[in-house]
């Protein structure tokens, strides 16, 4: 068992962060705009099988630019989602958001069915080519070593963003009281439209990252929607912070549980979501929220 | 000169009538309070101004622009700014932070902090404390400081005074002076008429959605009626 705890560790923060990277566009989304994007699993599926265009080429030139080309084409795809349908139902009743966007998680998916077909894609060339590393007696990829690096990197920009601009401050701002930042002259509008083009960029990035370690598939999307729902109910709605401690708790609970508890190893994220929810409504790094 | 005309807006909530037929007008540079009880409409005329509730008839003219139903980020921009009564500080930000995104322009920053921290000197020592963090009564100065960030010919403030012992109150009196010394137009809102003298050039007195008087503050203390309604007693 002793040996192999660096594995599991390591396992539990790839998982972690690719997990972070997707609910933290979940959850920046739902804290601005207000709108809990049922599409955003089908968002990130986007992402990776867009990525798996340039990685099945094997230029490594290509492959790379992809991690920065995917974001921004996914984000662009968001930012047109909110302008051409998002953006009429902010004034309606949330029931009429979350049909929206899970008719819309639908389209995204049959639409990816329609342009990959329905196999699954592999794309491993990245991970083959970057090789092993010998940590603590385990032999672990360094292409998984590199996604946890790149989301801690994303995870530290995202914070300089949001605590050190005057962007960021505005985002905070209209996440807080979107009326009276309306009221200090900030066009409101703008902000959910570039809120939904970074929450979709980190969602396409995770997408993109999570290709060469495993396979593009359908279905993908839901999985990876109902783990980052847990992440952020665990976290806290709308907090950076928490879908960061949120994934590393989630990442590492399934990485030992397919270990010691295969079976229910499901059941015990939801165990934990349960208890935290319990202990703490708002999750661990929750606040309440004016919505105005 | 006339900056800011209200003419005959009337405005319903939930098919209730809270304005009915509102007219006032505020000069360039002129202080106007808008006196009333708790419920009389005082905010929602505000709000109407500032394009944060819909007008149903009448218009409002600033500057010279048509400004009615605008959304609010454009009433900023042509120049009206908003503290309202209940603050509405972003508790997360420091108070630079909240008073920072209200800066458009880049150019004039060192300006305008130069103009709030004149009028609020206070400001000084709390602009790296959460707006969490602050007293009600910094948090007014905040909400205040604020609306002048966004460089305002106009500022409505929604009782700035409500809340504050009578030696803040004081002070407060002596910024609001200095505000109109920037050439700054002010229109406030305010229950207690006693404090109405002491700050404004002109006054109106409003009752269940309408303008019942129009003259000096001090004209309010002196006419019985319209001082009993005010008052409630």
């Amino acid at each position: 068992m002793l040996s192999t705890l660096p594995l599991f560790i390591l396992n539990g923060l790839f998982y972690a962060a690719t997990l972070f990277l997707i609910a933290s566009g979940l959850t920046i989304i739902f804290s601005v705009a207000g709108i809990l994007n049922l599409a955003h699993g089908a968002i990130f599926m986007l992402g990776a099988y867009l990525a798996t265009l340039t990685m099945l080429t094997g230029d490594i030139r290509l492959i790379i630019i992809t991690f920065i080309i995917v974001p921004f084409i996914i984000g662009l795809i968001g930012l047109g989602i909110e302008r051409g349908l998002i953006k009429w139902v902010y004034d309606r009743e949330s029931e009429y958001q979350l049909l929206l966007t899970y008719g819309l998680s639908l389209v995204l998916a049959d639409l990816v069915r329609m342009m990959f077909g329905p196999q699954p894609i592999s794309a491993s060339f990245l991970l083959r080519e970057s090789g092993v590393i010998d940590i603590l007696g385990v032999t672990y990829p360094v292409y998984n070593l590199i996604v946890i690096v790149v989301a801690l990197f994303v995870g530290l920009l995202l914070w300089l963003f949001l605590d050190r601009t005057r962007l960021g401050w505005i985002v905070r701002a209209c996440s807080f009281d979107r009326e009276m930042s309306s009221a200090l002259g900030v066009n409101v509008g703008l902000i959910y439209a570039f809120t939904f083009f970074l929450g979709s960029a980190l969602g396409g990035l995770a997408g993109a990252l999570i290709v060469p370690s495993t396979v593009a598939m359908l279905g993908m999307d839901v999985n990876a929607l109902i783990e980052s729902f847990i992440v952020i109910v665990i976290g806290g709605l709308g907090s950076i912070r928490g879908a960061f401690i949120g994934s590393i708790i989630v990442g590492l609970v399934r990485s030992f549980g397919i270990y010691f508890f295969p079976r229910y190893e499901l059941a015990f994220i939801y165990i934990i979501m349960a208890v935290v929810l319990l202990i703490r409504p708002r999750g661990l790094f929750g606040r309440e929220y004016r919505r105005v | 000169m006339t900056i800011l005309t209200v003419n005959d807006i009337r405005v319903f909530i939930s098919a209730v009538e809270i304005l009915r037929k509102v007219s006032l007008n505020v000069g360039s540079g002129e202080i106007v309070a808008l006196v009333g009880r708790n419920g009389a409409g005082k905010t929602t005329t505000l709000r109407s101004i500032m394009g944060l509730q819909k007008v149903s008839e009448g218009s409002i003219t600033f500057d010279g622009r048509d400004i009615t139903n605008q959304p609010p980020f454009k009433v900023s921009r042509l120049g009206i700014g908003y503290a309202p009564e209940d603050r509405r500080i972003f508790v997360d930000l420091t108070a630079y932070e909240n008073i920072k995104i209200a800066i458009r322009d880049k150019s004039r920053e060192k300006e305008t902090m130069g103009l709030i921290l004149d009028i609020f000197p206070e400001l000084n020592k709390l602009l790296n404390r959460k707006g969490g963090y602050l007293s009600g009564g910094e948090q007014k100065m905040v909400a205040i400081a604020r609306a002048l960030a966004t460089e305002p010919k106009l500022v409505l403030l929604d009782e700035p005074l409500e809340g504050l012992a009578p030696i803040v109150a004081k002070r407060f009196y002596e910024s609001i002076r200095r505000i109109k010394e920037y050439g700054i137009s002010v229109l406030i809102a305010e229950s207690n008429i006693s404090h109405v003298p002491k700050i404004a050039d002109r006054a109106y007195v409003i009752e269940r959605g309408e303008i019942i008087f129009e003259g000096h503050p001090e004209d309010i203390l002196s006419n019985k009626e319209v001082s009993r309604i005010v008052r409630g007693y």
